[in-house]
């Protein structure tokens, strides 16, 4: 597998408090990697840094190839990054959300739009501003969104939080889709039994680094992660 | 440089538009009251008024959250502040164009 982005030896500190030491991640062509952890840990930060929505205090990003002691979002969008943050809607507030699907349609050359649309069950909602949207609908237009844009890389954090079961099978698929395409995906969540459903590899981010547990069984059976992690929740149907 | 799509182009514009009629009546306003002529177009008023105006267009973008959709596109956001200052100054270039037509 084609190595798509490289994180190495990210360190980040937020005032006093040190979130990364020395984490590392890599998103391979065609593969989706779950980025795992408990609340704190650094999920967020990594792939914020991986994203170049914010900086590390070091380390390096290498992305298709380029490595970046800073990299910016948008030198990384340009070449086919696409990075949905947790936290905040992706789309403008200030445009109905018709409007922008087709203007990213039209700056894509992408003709999919009505058939992605349709598959997001979008279409009552077109004339709506995103803040006027619930949380499952904004996470569907974003998905819409990212698979207009047609990523070569996708940094999800925490698509499925919160989600009714329809719209994470939506998601779950949306992300099948992207990956059956090529694209390179790194996806945080706590939702262990859609995220390990998905994976083909499993990273832990615990102590401010990162171990790179293998697929989704084989995670199972890390004593260790199912110790500190998983807890009395440990899946067995994987392993 | 990458500038957005027009329908997000213009948008950008019209809200610079926005922001600079406030200014300039903020500033006509000032000069009412003090006595000073009320439409100034020195480059010591012209210049600061030019800077404000891309300055308050780039708190709007970031109190939109609009930074992170634009970024996505890949596009910059110097290239967006950069927009909102080349409006500034065509609005300034043409208010100091009628300003010596009418006198």
């Amino acid at each position: 597998m084609n190595t798509e982005l490289r994180a190495d030896s990210i360190g980040k500190r937020y005032g006093a408090t040190r979130v990364l030491t020395s984490a590392s991640l890599v998103a391979h062509q065609g593969a989706i990697t779950a980025l795992v952890g408990r609340n704190g840990a650094g999920k967020s930060t990594l792939l914020k840094i991986c994203a170049g929505w914010i900086s590390a205090d070091h380390g390096t990003i290498t992305y298709r190839g380029r490595t970046y002691m800073r990299p910016r979002l948008h030198d990384l969008a340009r070449e086919g990054l696409c990075f949905l943050p947790a936290e905040q809607p992706l789309l403008s507030p200030s445009f109905a959300l018709g409007e922008q699907l087709q203007a990213i349609a039209r700056q894509r050359h992408n003709s999919a739009l009505e058939e992605i649309i349709e598959r997001f069950r979008l279409g009552t909602l077109l004339g709506q501003a995103p803040s006027a949207l619930s949380g499952g609908e904004r996470r569907r237009a974003s998905f819409a969104v990212a698979e207009l844009i047609g990523p070569q890389c996708l940094l999800a954090d925490e698509p499925m939080r919160d989600l009714a079961p329809l719209d994470a099978e939506l998601i779950s698929t949306s992300l099948r889709s992207l990956r059956a395409k090529g694209c390179a995906i790194v996806v945080t969540g706590h939702e262990m039994n859609s995220l390990f459903d998905l994976a083909d590899e499993v990273v832990w981010v615990t102590a401010g680094t990162t171990h790179h547990l293998g697929g989704a069984a084989a995670a199972c059976e890390n004593w260790q992660f199912r110790r500190e992690f998983l807890g009395t929740v440990a899946p067995t149907t994987w392993a | 440089m990458l500038l957005p799509d027009r329908l997000f182009t213009v948008a950008l514009i019209r809200r610079t538009i926005w922001l600079w009629i406030g200014a300039r009546l903020m500033v006509g306003m000032f000069g009412l009251l003090a006595g000073i002529p009320i439409i100034p177009t020195r480059p010591g008023t012209v210049i600061p008024i030019i800077l404000v105006v891309a300055s308050l267009g780039g708190l709007e973008i970031h109190r939109r959250r609009e930074f992170l959709f634009f970024a996505n596109l890949g596009v910059a956001p110097a290239a967006v502040l950069l927009l909102g200052v080349v409006t500034a100054s065509l609005l300034e270039l043409m208010l100091v164009a009628a300003n010596s037509v009418l006198r």
